[in-house]
């Protein structure tokens, strides 16, 4: 027999098998919906943040450090403790990377890392103590913050297209401190800087509007506890210096619109 | 072997008398020149070994001053061991490995951090901005590092790696200066990196990043005047965090590159306050380039590149007093920069190709803004013409 003939009674036996294995299929196959690759978390993301954001810092003590200050002749003279509430506002702007990932089949877990620039400026008026053997003097308590990273772990439900979160993780404010004005007739303007390390909590919500896009909107909030910081003034002269410790305690509240650009190929 | 011949014209003479072995302005040197070695070792590791010989400062090595026992002009340059395999964790590929290094960003995959950036190709005689932050070089071949890195899946880069600073008779003996640098580093410096890469099509996009801490005793005395070699028992840290980000397209026959750094340091000067180095307890600094290219012509022949660079901080009436070279009493200088490159031989068959390459270059440094001032600042601008050479 050829090879022919060989490949012939083959071809044969298949097809004289086909109506076997028909018969025993159910008659009808269940069918499913139109096949449609169900969209996941999983995946590695970039993108960008705006919104705004809401400190409030307590000072301490900006009156003992100018009027204490044996710069100015008067070491010992102040009387009880001063704390200076400041406000600050501002917006912010940033960007992030993160990675989630996807199981059982609805939960949501990831890491990202964020830094956000940001216009936060306040101040607020103290007057030196006591007022009335220093009337209409005051020193102005300034607090700046314009960088903010954050470090952060997040768990989330997933409803399809929509990721419910919360996050948590560390945070870091970079501020800078001004105490500016004139003690009995000699200006004075120290000055100090600090990267404050924190931690903050926050939730969200995501929505992916397309298969490599989402927006979501989300909450946080910061606490970045306590921290003395050495302030420091030299007039343009090199003459007049003096140094001296602040204590700062500063919490804030944001809430950022943001976009991500989810990259493909991760599942 | 690498060699950069360059002629510097500055618009008013930088080497100040008494100049020799160079001329005011308008000299040609060549430098530097480097031998380099890398390739495999085993299927596993490799390594990136360089050795370069830098032309002698102008004046300080002649002016018989201590501190010149310490200059050379060989010196080890950018090295960098690992190990590198690869594996699949849940259908991801994954390549990880070990590094070994002795300049933090040597070891990076893009061109936007400080050891790979633009310009590749500088003049060693003009003036140049004297702010840096400390992860642009301020501790280049005068640290070891070990640390680990990953690749997921072509896109993810993580790598985490800590660096210690060699002492000052191992620099010595390596060729370097170890009173040109800032001090060395009290502890394990942790360096990290993380980017992300997506590319789709003819496009790559990266955002990432990267930075250090470090803790540095500072020099008792980098003059030497005083015979000690030895160093501050305060430390200064510095935190330096940096973001970039870097977009390519490639065309039929051209490349298109935009690339951004941002490095933004915090320092706390417990050992310069305390020394009266610097007037404040804890300063800033900025660093921020912009940079565009564009290359075409048969494999890409031409570049053209452009950068706009700025440097800015907090007014110090001490590190940044006149006679540290500043005015103002701040850092700050900013200014554009452009190079236009021809590489004669490309893929042709010139002469010698593949075993000899050139790299003609034209670039001209345009300063806004110079140590803290717009006053004179043109003085420094600066035009040069390079010839790079490999073999």
């Amino acid at each position: 027999m050829n090879k022919l003939s060989l490949l012939g009674v083959a071809a044969f036996a298949l097809i004289a098998t086909a109506p076997a294995l028909a018969a025993d299929l159910p008659p009808e196959m269940p069918v499913k919906a139109t096949f449609q690759q169900r969209f996941t978390w999983t995946g590695c993301y970039m993108g960008a943040h705006a919104g705004g954001i809401w400190t409030r810092t307590d000072a301490t003590d900006p009156v003992l450090l100018v009027q204490d200050n044996p710069a100015f002749g008067l070491a010992g003279n102040t009387v009880g403790t001063t704390t200076a509430n400041i406000r600050q506002s501002g917006a912010v702007i940033g960007g992030q990377i993160g990675c989630d990932y996807q199981f059982s089949p609805s939960f949501v877990v990831g890491i990202e890392g964020g830094a956000s620039g940001s216009t936060l400026k306040g101040s607020t008026l103290v007057p030196f103590q006591p007022a009335v053997a220093f009337p209409g003097e005051t020193a102005l308590v300034k607090v700046t913050t314009d960088f903010i990273p954050t470090l952060t772990a997040r768990v989330g439900y997933a409803v399809d297209h929509w990721l419910l979160y919360a996050k948590g993780g560390a945070a870091w404010a970079y501020n800078k401190y001004s105490v500016i004005g004139a003690f009995q007739g000699t200006p004075f303007d120290a000055e100090g800087l600090s990267i404050k390390t924190g931690w903050t909590v926050g939730a969200g919500v995501e929505w992916a509007f397309a298969e490599d896009w989402s927006a979501r909107l989300e909450y946080d909030y910061y606490d970045f506890g306590n921290q003395t910081v050495t302030m420091s003034y030299t007039d343009p002269a090199g003459v007049d210096s003096f140094t001296g410790p602040m204590r700062y305690r500063q919490t804030a509240q944001a809430l950022k619109l943001g976009v991500n650009f989810r990259v493909p190929g991760w599942q | 072997m690498m060699a950069i011949i360059g002629n510097t014209h500055t618009q008013v003479p930088s080497v100040t008398p008494p100049t020799d072995p160079y001329q005011p302005n308008d000299n040609t040197v060549l430098s530097p020149f480097s031998v380099f070695w890398g390739g495999a070792i085993t299927s596993n590791v490799g390594a990136f070994v360089q050795v370069t010989y830098s032309s002698p400062d102008p004046v300080s090595s002649l002016t018989g001053l201590p501190v010149d026992q310490f200059k050379h002009t060989w010196s080890w340059d950018n090295a960098d061991v690992r190990y590198a395999s690869t594996t699949n964790i849940a259908g991801l590929d994954v390549i990880y490995g070990i590094t070994a290094n002795n300049n933090p960003t040597v070891q990076d995959l893009w061109n936007t951090t400080p050891a790979w950036t633009f310009p590749q190709a500088a003049s060693t005689l003009a003036n140049t901005p004297a702010a840096s932050t400390l992860i642009e070089g301020a501790f280049s071949m005068r640290v070891a590092g070990v640390g680990v890195y990953t690749m997921i899946n072509d896109m993810l880069y993580l790598e985490l790696t800590g660096y210690k600073t060699l002492g000052f008779s191992q620099q010595n003996l390596l060729g370097i200066n170890p009173f040109d640098g800032p001090g060395l580093f009290n502890g394990v410096a942790p360096y990290w990196r993380v980017a992300l890469e997506p590319h789709w099509g003819p496009h790559t996009f990266m955002l990432g990043t990267y930075g250090m801490i470090a803790n540095v005793n500072p020099w008792i005395d980098n003059t030497f005047v005083l015979g000690t070699t030895g160093t501050m028992p305060l430390s200064d840290r510095f935190t330096d965090i940096g973001i970039d980000s870097q977009y390519q397209y490639q065309g039929p026959n051209y490349w298109v590159t935009l690339r951004a750094n941002y490095i933004r340091e915090y320092q706390r000067l417990d050992a310069s306050f305390a020394s009266f180095a610097s007037a404040n307890p804890t300063n800033e600094l900025n660093s921020l380039k912009l940079t565009g290219s564009l290359a075409f012509g048969a494999n890409n022949r031409i570049v053209l590149t452009g950068q706009y660079f700025d440097v800015w901080g907090s007014p110090d009436a001490n590190l940044f007093a006149d006679a540290n070279g500043f005015a103002n009493l701040n850092p700050n200088s900013n200014g554009w920069m452009a190079e236009l490159a021809y590489i004669p031989f490309g893929a042709s068959k010139a002469p010698g190709w593949p075993w000899f390459n050139a790299r003609i270059g034209l670039q001209y440094i345009y300063y806004n803004k110079f140590n803290g001032t717009t006053l004179n600042a043109h003085d420094n601008n600066t035009l040069f013409l390079h010839a790079w050479l490999a073999m």
